[in-house]
């Protein structure tokens, strides 16, 4: 750019930059109002008042379409307004994360890391068990930051999480946003190859939680910027970056298992790509152990202190992968149905996703896998559309959407391919913003109404798309009232208080029944266990508590159940209420409040906590006079 | 600014920026540990149209340096007025780690206002002064576009924190407010009935067993009424709750059939 300036002269330049500088005050300014209609959504979805989808999708319209046009429209952009456009953008998704539920947790992901940090500010050391995400504790990165950040500061935990959460977040956007343009040499592509990265399903709330990927994605970036940069600096700086690229995959290794991986392979795509043009053969040597020491690095990481790590991911993905073991009704329902309890249907109900989510989730991949094309495409074609440095990590991205595109449609389950595709599309979005540009065309009039009309029209669909694609689900898209088997829906003020006064009231590692929601605060704040058995299902089901209930108690020396009122009538939103929950999918009705408040009055048990909907009984005395 | 001629002039006005920054953010930070912090962002709406003017009217190499400095003040208080909005007014404190976030997020605002609202020096090594003769006509509207980009930034900045704070208030309004009661031993039970509360307690038995009630949202003025402490004895409590504390009651009566506490009344507010 300052070359142009020369070039150009003075007072050209500086208009241009002057120009540059009003659209960042644009874009600012819209995002600022798309903010201000997402919290306006937000405020009426908690009164269940009519309006709030559609001031949220305006809200994001009004965030994501004017940034991606100010990229596409204003050709001469410099990098430093590229990047404050950037920057506010980065911002204003975060706002959106945090205009959700600014003052407490509520996403069930993040309690199983809140689990990590309470142990970690509790007992000032590492590793204590975690039995909500047994490998969280080993990839303490996240929580160490905000232990420290909140002992340093003598912040209160929330403050320190939010502060922590939005800073990465910003620094997520801003490298995907700086590694795009290294690949591109252009700032405006890289800029809306970072929009376009927004859309994908993970970007606003997923990787956006208080959870280790996102620590662990926000450093894997920047350990491939590193690279990047390193690749086409002189010999001086050159060495600085490396050096630069081996801390940031060290401290992704502490963090997150797959970021390290996705992180060593995006290096090593940059090594290889560097191995092929130009690289000396000094350059080769140190390449080779710079791979290795990172590799080492990781698998002594996972080997020696993570050692579990290897088991967790190999039976998620089992799960998640086409063929996945589903729960199918078990034979003792029908005893259950018999007593006269939850209705439950033989044939299975719809899942998750709904028919219009899933629809406008292959619109988004549809729309990606054509302009990965078209990119590609016009990659090959000019060869000096991306950099040297940058060819194969941008062919890496793509072949992982590739991947990420046949998984979805292998498997019924799409969680992890939009897992696949928040790591893919980092380099792969510059390629699509290629392809964006070629559909705009190379002799558009900059700022012409037709160029800006079809961008947008692309930008809305991709945000749609891809928040329709991602999670949280639609039920929970939006904050308000309680929903039952709603995950990020279910955790409400009565949960949050019953679970802080079990730690505060009963002894630690007591043994609790309870619904998912329900169990997984208990276990990440109230500091005791809970039964992931199948019968746990059949003490909430059942109408009675009969003596073959009372051995089922006995024999999984359940010591306490808590009963949430809010469940009853209630079909479950994602149909599962229970950790294990055999009649997951089956379920035609909520559970009646009789089959809930059947414990009030048995002989045996005390009700040692009521609050609100929520109730917690000590089931002890049920099986105490039991042989 | 306008005395800087070349790069060591450049270095010194940078570097007296920073000094200048510190400084303010230092001030600041006295001021919002006063009640005045809340006022920290008013002088911004003065300050930048104010100079905007002056560069229009042609006299802001008079009144130059006095503004820039109150620029700099003034985007230093936008900055604690965040923190104070942020930290202080979301979860009620202030100590020494939201002066250290305050410290830090003045000064990345300060310097970024002061640099947006500061006059750009060319890079070639051309004096400013021939600089200013030669694109006189070309720098006036330029500068003013500068004032103006600083605050419409600024202002959307301000309406993007005054959205998520408006969502904080309506996370605390929206929170249901209610008393939840518990016991490590015995049985406690509780019937809402249109903000009346009444507690029945009557299993309790221990002797030193404390009956928890805690309070989520409050203030709250807590009446319990007839709390038996045994051999007949009538003991009636008020007591104001704040927010998210407890009271706990003592039963120190063993054996006795009937209600300890037999009625309870939450007042809000």
């Amino acid at each position: 750019m300052h070359v142009e300036e020369r070039d150009r002269g003075w007072p050209r330049a500086q208009r241009t930059t002057q120009e540059s500088k009003a659209v960042l005050s644009t874009a600012a300014v819209l995002n600022a109002l798309g903010v201000g209609c997402v919290a306006l959504a937000d405020e009426l979805a908690r009164f269940s008042r009519p309006g709030a989808i559609a001031a949220y999708w305006l809200g994001l319209g009004l965030i994501f379409i004017p940034t991606g046009c100010a990229f596409a429209t204003c050709r001469n952009m410099t990098r430093a307004v590229a990047a404050g456009v950037v920057s506010i953008f980065a911002l204003a998704t975060f706002a959106v994360f945090e205009c959700y539920s600014p003052t407490r947790l509520t996403f069930s992901d993040e309690y199983q890391h809140f689990k990590t940090l309470a142990d970690i500010l509790q007992t000032g050391h590492l590793f204590s068990p975690n039995r909500t995400l047994p490998v969280s504790p080993f990839y303490p990165g996240l929580e160490s930051t905000t232990a420290a950040l909140r002992d340093l500061a003598s912040m209160p935990t929330i403050c320190a999480i939010s502060v922590v959460i939005g800073v990465l977040h910003v620094m997520l956007t801003v490298s995907v946003f700086a590694l795009c343009t290294e690949i591109t040499d252009r700032p405006a592509i890289g800029g809306l190859a970072t929009v376009i990265y927004a859309t994908n399903g993970d970007y606003l709330f997923f990787n956006t939680y208080f959870s280790y990927e996102t620590m662990g994605i926000t450093f894997a970036t920047l350990s491939a910027l590193c690279a990047v940069k390193g690749v086409k600096a002189n010999n001086p700086t050159k060495w600085g970056w490396f050096v630069a690229c081996c801390v940031m995959v060290g401290i992704v290794a502490v963090t997150h298992h797959v970021s390290s991986y996705v992180a060593v392979a995006m290096v090593a795509l940059v090594g290889i790509g560097w191995l092929r043009n130009g690289a000396q053969a000094q350059d080769k040597r140190w390449i080779a152990v710079g791979l290795i020491a990172m590799v080492a690095c990781v698998g002594i990481w996972d080997g020696i202190v993570a050692r579990g790590t290897g088991a967790y991911l190999a039976t998620t993905f089992r799960n998640l992968l086409p063929g996945a073991a589903q729960h199918t009704l078990p034979t003792s329902a029908a005893a259950v149905v018999s007593v006269g309890t939850t209705p439950i249907a033989s044939v299975k109900q719809i899942g998750v996703s709904s028919t219009i989510d899933r629809s406008w989730e292959y619109l988004w991949a549809a729309l990606v896998a054509v302009l990965v094309s078209l990119g590609a495409w016009k990659c090959l074609r000019h060869r000096d559309t991306l950099a040297t440095a940058g060819v194969t990590i941008a062919a890496g991205g793509v072949i992982g959407v590739v991947i990420a595109f046949g998984l979805r449609v292998a498997s019924p389950n799409g969680e992890i391919a939009t897992r696949l595709l928040s790591f893919a599309m980092i380099p792969a979005a510059a390629v699509v913003a290629i392809g964006v540009e070629a559909v705009l065309g190379p002799n558009r009039k900059a700022g012409g109404l037709r160029s800006v009309g079809v961008l947008a029209l692309i930008i809305e669909l991709l945000v749609v798309g891809g928040v329709e694609a991602g999670w949280p689900p639609s039920y929970a898209r939006l904050p308000g009232p309680y929903v039952a088997g709603g995950r990020d829906r279910s955790v409400d003020l009565y949960e949050l208080t019953a679970a802080e006064w079990v730690r505060k009231h009963l002894p630690a590692q007591s043994l609790f029944a309870a619904d998912t929601t329900d169990a997984e605060l208990l276990e990440a704040v109230g500091n005791v266990r809970t039964s992931n058995s199948v019968d746990v299902a059949y003490l909430f089901d059942s109408r009675t508590v009969d003596p073959q209930l009372r051995d089922v108690i006995r024999r999984l020396g359940i010591e306490y159940v808590l009963v949430n009122a809010q469940l009853a009538g209630k079909v479950p939103a994602n149909q599962s209420l229970f950790p294990n929950d055999p009649f997951e999918g089956h379920y035609a009705r909520g559970i009646s409040g009789a089959d809930l408040t059947k414990f009030e009055h048995v002989r045996g048990v005390t009700t040692v906590y009521a609050g609100g909907p929520v109730e917690i009984f000590e089931v002890k005395g049920l099986y105490a006079d039991l042989p | 600014m306008q005395t800087c001629r070349n790069s060591a002039g450049l270095k010194w006005a940078g570097f007296r920026r920073v000094l200048v920054a510190a400084a303010c953010a230092l001030v600041c930070e006295f001021m919002r540990a006063g009640v005045v912090a809340w006022l920290g962002a008013i002088p911004l709406l003065f300050v930048i149209p104010g100079v905007v003017w002056a560069e229009w009217l042609g006299i802001r190499d008079t009144v130059g340096s006095a503004v820039e400095f109150a620029v700099i003040v003034a985007s230093f208080s936008v900055g604690n007025a965040i923190v104070v909005v942020f930290i202080v007014n979301a979860v009620g404190t202030i100590d020494t780690g939201s002066v250290a976030v305050g410290m830090a997020a003045s000064v990345a605002i300060g310097t970024t206002g002061a640099q947006l609202c500061s006059r750009r020096v060319p890079r070639e090594g051309r004096g400013v002064q021939q600089h200013r003769s030669e694109e006189a006509q070309d720098e006036k509207p330029i500068a003013v576009r500068k004032y103006l980009t600083a605050v419409v930034l600024t202002a959307a900045m301000l309406g993007m924190i005054a959205a998520v704070v408006a969502a904080i208030r309506n996370v605390d309004a929206t929170d249901p407010r209610f008393i939840s009661v518990g016991a490590r031993i015995g049985s406690v039970q509780m019937n809402t009935d249109q903000g009346e509360l009444s507690v029945d307690v009557s299993n309790v038995e221990t002797v030193g067993e404390r009956v928890w009630i805690g309070v989520t949202a409050g203030p709250a003025l807590i009446r319990a009424w007839n709390i038996e402490l045994g051999a007949g004895q009538m003991w009636n409590r008020e007591t104001r709750v704040p927010v998210n504390d407890e009271l706990k009651v003592t039963v120190r009566s063993k054996g006795r059939s009937g209600s300890i506490i037999k009625e309870l009344r939450v007042d809000w507010g």
